[in-house]
């Protein structure tokens, strides 16, 4: 855990909701959700399908600004930050696992995990060094230069989380990241994910609807229809949201 | 060089839409090309044209024509004026003979009679043009119809001279379908007078170096150039004699009549025809070459001001005198080729912003990816650009392979031109035998279509001018993606 921000949240969020489109056609993905997640927690937030999942994700990640309520990392408020900011925060402090690995399919592995340092301005031989070192961490150094079609699925989601700690972040977001995995593979890659968080520190917030998961999450938070349903750990409880 | 390997690979990635990009501006480009290369090929073909007139050197040519006065009321023909009659009467005789300095009537007479159309003047006055800013160089010539008239001294009608021709009788001659007055025998002969030997320019004067088809220019007093068409219609040839006047001349070189140019028949010493056409110390022809092609007009201008009666005749005067295919080709360049040359460069541009804004849809997880990576919008854009920048470079490349092949077939088909210029006649009548006329020049130059690094070189920033377009459009459509809009997008 970050001793600094001991006393400060990684995220606060109050009142925050969002809505896509207007008039009758308007859509609450979230209602007014009040949560609060630790420096340093791992967080399983759980939730069927149109729950809210992603959409709590994206706001957490700086992907996407609330309709309303305000959202703080670190005591910062995301929704007013400018766009460059974001995108600074985001590469400083925010590491992203996506379900579908989103890796470039034409630049090999450790291109795929350098794409994240372009924008850090360290010189070549440093990012590639860094590189390597990630790669070696998630068990890939052997596959460095292989092109993401000549990887299994489970080691695309390897490469993927080596390229989320490029920039050493503080918080990981992994939005269902053992989604498109067997069974095999979805628990090595969760158990990467375990290791990272009692290793670095690094605050975990994972979304997912696979029950395995859910079952042995140190903080599982439930959403349903853009509402906390049960988030039994958490400080903050969602106004008239509880079941 | 991560980023240069990204965008390599991108355009690798894409490689059908690379292609069509760069094949779609690189027709654009290749017309652009090509056009202008077959642009710069008629100007040259219009140049080689107009050289021999104007000579290597020459900007302007200024003579003093005859002016004759408004036709009157009753259409009759206009009539010279006293001053302008005065001195022509003075240089010609009024265009009529003295039968009484002949011969007594009945016996027969051989007299030359050295008319012009236009009124000579004072050398002093080539210096005083010399003078005029912007002028470098001047060459003086003088022109003359040498009429060498013979026949039998007639009888006495209550007058005793005859008309040769000319308006000295004050009016303009009426055609004539004898060939002389009185059935004289009427050989004429049009005679110009240049500077030779330490005084010539070669490259500046009526006729220049450039126009020798056979011998050599002339360099001095008894030696004479002819007209290719003269040399040939009396089958003279270099080495042998020409008479003019009461002076036989060594022919040592024949040159080629220039288009749009007073073509005469024989060229010889200033000083001798001056001194055979009682014209001593005068000439009415001065070739001007001026210290800058832009400055050709406003010389023009100062060299009429000053010089009072003197017609000046520029370059660019006689380009417009210009007609035939050469013409025509050279409107049909500048405007259709022109047209169209831009219409395709513009749907170029379209085709390359339409496929960029598609590739960019297509990459919208990617791009989401990249954001959520903490890529800047601006570095998102410029990878975009940069990609549609390489693929402009690309088509610029192609385009110039097509454009040099297009240049390249049009100079080998060897297409023929031909420009026609009516000789640029001093204002008045012409001075001749009867119903002789001025004759329209033609000549013909073969196509050319030069293609040069320049022109390659802003073929080349045209496409890439096309492919920052296209990084434009694409790269604003990259700009307004929200990331978490991008990511949730199905590729």
């Amino acid at each position: 855990m970050n001793d600094e921000n001991a006393t400060t949240p990684a995220y606060r969020l109050e009142g925050v909701g969002r809505r896509y489109g207007s008039g009758n056609g308007a859509v609450d993905a979230l209602g007014s959700i009040d949560l609060e997640i630790g420096s340093g927690e791992y967080v399983v937030v759980a939730g069927s399908s149109g729950s809210g999942k992603s959409t709590l994700l994206q706001l957490l990640g700086a992907l996407d600004r609330p309709s309303s309520g305000t959202i703080e990392f670190e005591g910062r408020d995301l929704g007013h930050m400018s766009e460059a900011a974001q995108a600074d925060l985001r590469r400083e402090a925010i590491g992203f696992v996506f379900q579908q690995f989103n890796l470039i399919p034409t630049l090999s592995a450790a291109e795929n995990v350098e794409i994240a340092l372009d924008p850090s301005g360290l010189e070549p031989a440093t990012r590639r060094r860094r590189c390597a070192e990630l790669l070696d961490r998630v068990g890939l150094a052997g596959r460095a230069k292989h092109l993401p079609g000549e990887l299994s699925g489970g080691e695309q989601q390897r490469v993927a989380i080596a390229r989320s700690l490029a920039n050493q972040p503080r918080v990981l977001l992994a939005d269902e990241p053992t989604g498109n995995l067997d069974s095999r593979n979805g628990e090595a890659v969760l158990e990467l994910i375990r290791g990272l968080w009692l290793g670095e520190g690094l605050t975990v917030v994972l979304i997912t609807h696979d029950s395995a998961i859910t079952a042995d999450a140190p903080r599982l938070v439930r959403l349903a229809d853009g509402a906390i349903e049960t988030d039994p750990l958490g400080r903050l409880a969602s106004a008239g949201t509880s079941r | 060089m991560f980023r240069l390997k990204y965008l390599v690979s991108e355009l690798r990635r894409r490689r059908g839409r690379t292609i069509l990009t760069a094949l779609g501006l690189g027709v654009g480009v290749g017309l652009v090309v090509a056009v202008s290369a077959l642009s710069k090929g008629l100007d040259e073909a219009q140049q080689e044209v107009l050289a021999p007139l104007t000579g290597v050197g020459t900007d302007m040519s200024v003579n003093r024509p005859i002016s004759f006065g408004e036709p009157s009321d009753s259409g009759a023909p206009p009539e010279l004026s006293a001053s302008e009659r005065k001195q022509l009467e003075r240089e010609t005789g009024g265009g009529m003979i003295d039968f009484s300095d002949l011969g007594d009537p009945g016996e027969k007479f051989s007299t030359d009679q050295y008319m012009s159309s236009d009124i000579s003047f004072d050398e002093a006055q080539v210096a005083k043009v010399a003078k005029v800013g912007g002028v470098e160089a001047v060459a003086p010539s003088l022109t003359v119809d040498l009429i060498h008239v013979e026949g039998t001294v007639p009888e006495s009608t209550g007058t005793s001279e005859a008309v040769v021709g000319g308006p000295a009788t004050g009016a303009a001659p009426a055609p004539s379908d004898s060939g002389g007055p009185g059935g004289f025998g009427l050989d004429p002969l049009t005679v110009t007078g240049i500077e030779t030997g330490k005084a010539a320019d070669g490259e500046l004067g009526t006729v220049s170096t450039d126009q020798l088809t056979d011998g050599e220019f002339v360099s001095g007093k008894g030696e004479a150039m002819l007209s290719t068409s003269y040399a040939a219609e009396n089958e003279v040839e270099v080495g042998d004699t020409v008479k003019v006047g009461k002076d036989k001349l060594d022919v040592v070189g024949l040159v080629e009549a220039p288009i749009g140019g007073d073509a005469s028949d024989v060229y010889m010493d200033l000083g001798e025809l001056q001194k055979l056409s009682d014209r001593e110390g005068r000439v009415n022809g001065l070739e001007v070459r001026a210290t800058d092609v832009d400055t050709v007009d406003s010389v023009a201008s100062s060299i009429e001001s000053g010089f009072k009666g003197a017609e000046v005749t520029t370059a660019s005067e006689l380009t417009d005198s210009i007609s035939g295919s050469l013409v025509d080709a050279k409107n049909l360049s500048g405007t259709l080729g022109k047209a169209l040359a831009a219409v395709s460069l513009l749907g170029a541009f379209a085709i390359a912003g339409l496929l960029t804004l598609s590739a960019v849809n297509k990459r919208t997880r990617e791009i989401g990816t990249l954001k959520a990576l903490g890529w800047r919008q601006s570095r998102v854009v410029g990878q975009i650009t940069g990609e549609s920048v390489a693929q402009g470079l690309l088509g610029g490349a192609v385009g110039a392979v097509i454009g040099i092949g297009a240049a390249a077939l049009i100079g080998s088909l060897g297409i023929s031109l031909e420009a026609t210029a009516d000789a640029v006649a001093s204002a008045g009548p012409s001075f001749g035998p009867p119903g002789a006329v001025a004759e329209a020049a033609t000549s013909t130059v073969t196509l050319g279509a030069p293609v040069d690094a320049g022109l390659i070189g802003a073929a080349i920033g045209l496409a890439v001018l096309g492919g920052l377009f296209a990084g434009a459009v694409g790269g604003s459509r990259a700009a307004r993606l929200r990331p978490a809009e991008a990511l949730r997008s199905v590729e």
